[in-house]
């Protein structure tokens, strides 16, 4: 998955866990630990309101690295 | 098309090729003896054996999936007592034993209905007892099922849906946030694309029964209708969606 993010670290600035993250945004705690582990890439609208939710820019908490075969 | 891909077509030609000539040969060996005693011994068994096959079918299929609804409850009811980095672990393996309890218990519910349109007849013996025995497993079964998923919405109260109302299924995945309904969708092509060659099989076969054994229309025209049913609502939501 080239969608790498800091998702992990920005829930422990807040200090909520897995379940209260999914709570704020709507969705599972099952979704919030599959992003965090880079198993699954969000929508555009869940990453802007997990951005809203941490009030900070798309760019800190998601970042696209290319594959290196695709280079 | 290149080379490659034509030696490939050769080569699953000359495979199917293969397969033919032995089921046809096996086909044909059975029908040197007389099949149609075998299938009359086959449907005799089932219709003596009902109620002991019914009760085998219970502790066999119904009880294993109970067993593996309270190991899932376990699982899950344990995720409330650790920290995040250990969920997952129990949560994957309390869903792994749900998983299995709903695939047991749907065995359990077509296995019952099989056998119950194999060996009903109004004239039977204990015509009374088979007929409980029908009810008694298709309403446990149905009952695991709804209580299963009562309890998934208990722990996630984000999940909508009555299980007993028509509209469950639709009211369930409007509820399902998008992760979990692209799985639901992968996991629905998958099983579209493996029934679909499932169904193709299945029609080959009743061909071939019919040409060597003489098993009658009746099989080739039931299994062509479940793949033409298959492609046509397929294709039909495909349009639909777009």
């Amino acid at each position: 998955m080239p969608l790498k993010n800091t998702l992990k670290i920005q829930r422990a600035k807040m200090g909520i866990n897995q379940s209260d993250l999914g709570k704020l945004v709507g969705v599972s705690r099952q979704t919030i630990s599959l992003i965090e582990r880079g198993d699954y890439n969000p929508s555009i609208t869940l990453v802007l309101k997990l951005c809203k939710v941490f009030n900070v820019s798309v760019e800190e908490v998601f970042c696209y690295q290319e594959d290196q075969e695709n280079e | 098309m290149n080379r490659k891909t034509i030696l490939r077509i050769l080569l699953l030609m000359g495979i199917g090729g293969v397969i033919g000539l032995i089921l046809s040969f096996g086909l044909m060996k059975l029908n040197q003896y007389n099949h149609m005693k075998i299938l009359e011994e086959i449907s005799d068994f089932f219709i003596e054996y009902t109620v002991l096959i019914y009760i085998v079918l219970f502790v066999c299929l119904f009880l294993p999936a109970v067993f593996q609804y309270i190991k899932a409850k376990k699982n899950y009811d344990r995720t409330a007592l650790v920290s995040d980095d250990e969920i997952d672990t129990f949560e994957s393996k309390g869903e792994y034993a749900f998983q299995l309890s709903m695939l047991i218990n749907g065995v359990f519910l077509i296995l019952n209905l099989m056998l119950f349109g194999m060996t009903f007849n109004r004239t039977r013996e204990n015509l009374l007892l088979v007929l409980f025995l029908f009810l008694f497993s298709s309403i446990c079964a149905a009952v695991l099922e709804i209580i299963a998923i009562r309890y998934i919405q208990e722990i996630d109260n984000r999940l909508k849906g009555k299980p007993t109302s028509l509209k469950f299924n639709k009211e369930f995945l409007e509820s399902c946030d998008e992760a979990e309904k692209f799985r639901i969708y992968k996991s629905g092509y998958h099983a579209f694309q493996f029934s679909r060659n499932a169904s193709l099989g299945l029609i080959v076969l009743t061909i071939l029964c019919n040409i060597v054994l003489s098993t009658g229309v009746f099989p080739v025209f039931v299994s062509c209708m479940i793949m033409l049913i298959q492609i046509t609502s397929y294709n039909y939501y495909t349009l639909k969606t777009k």
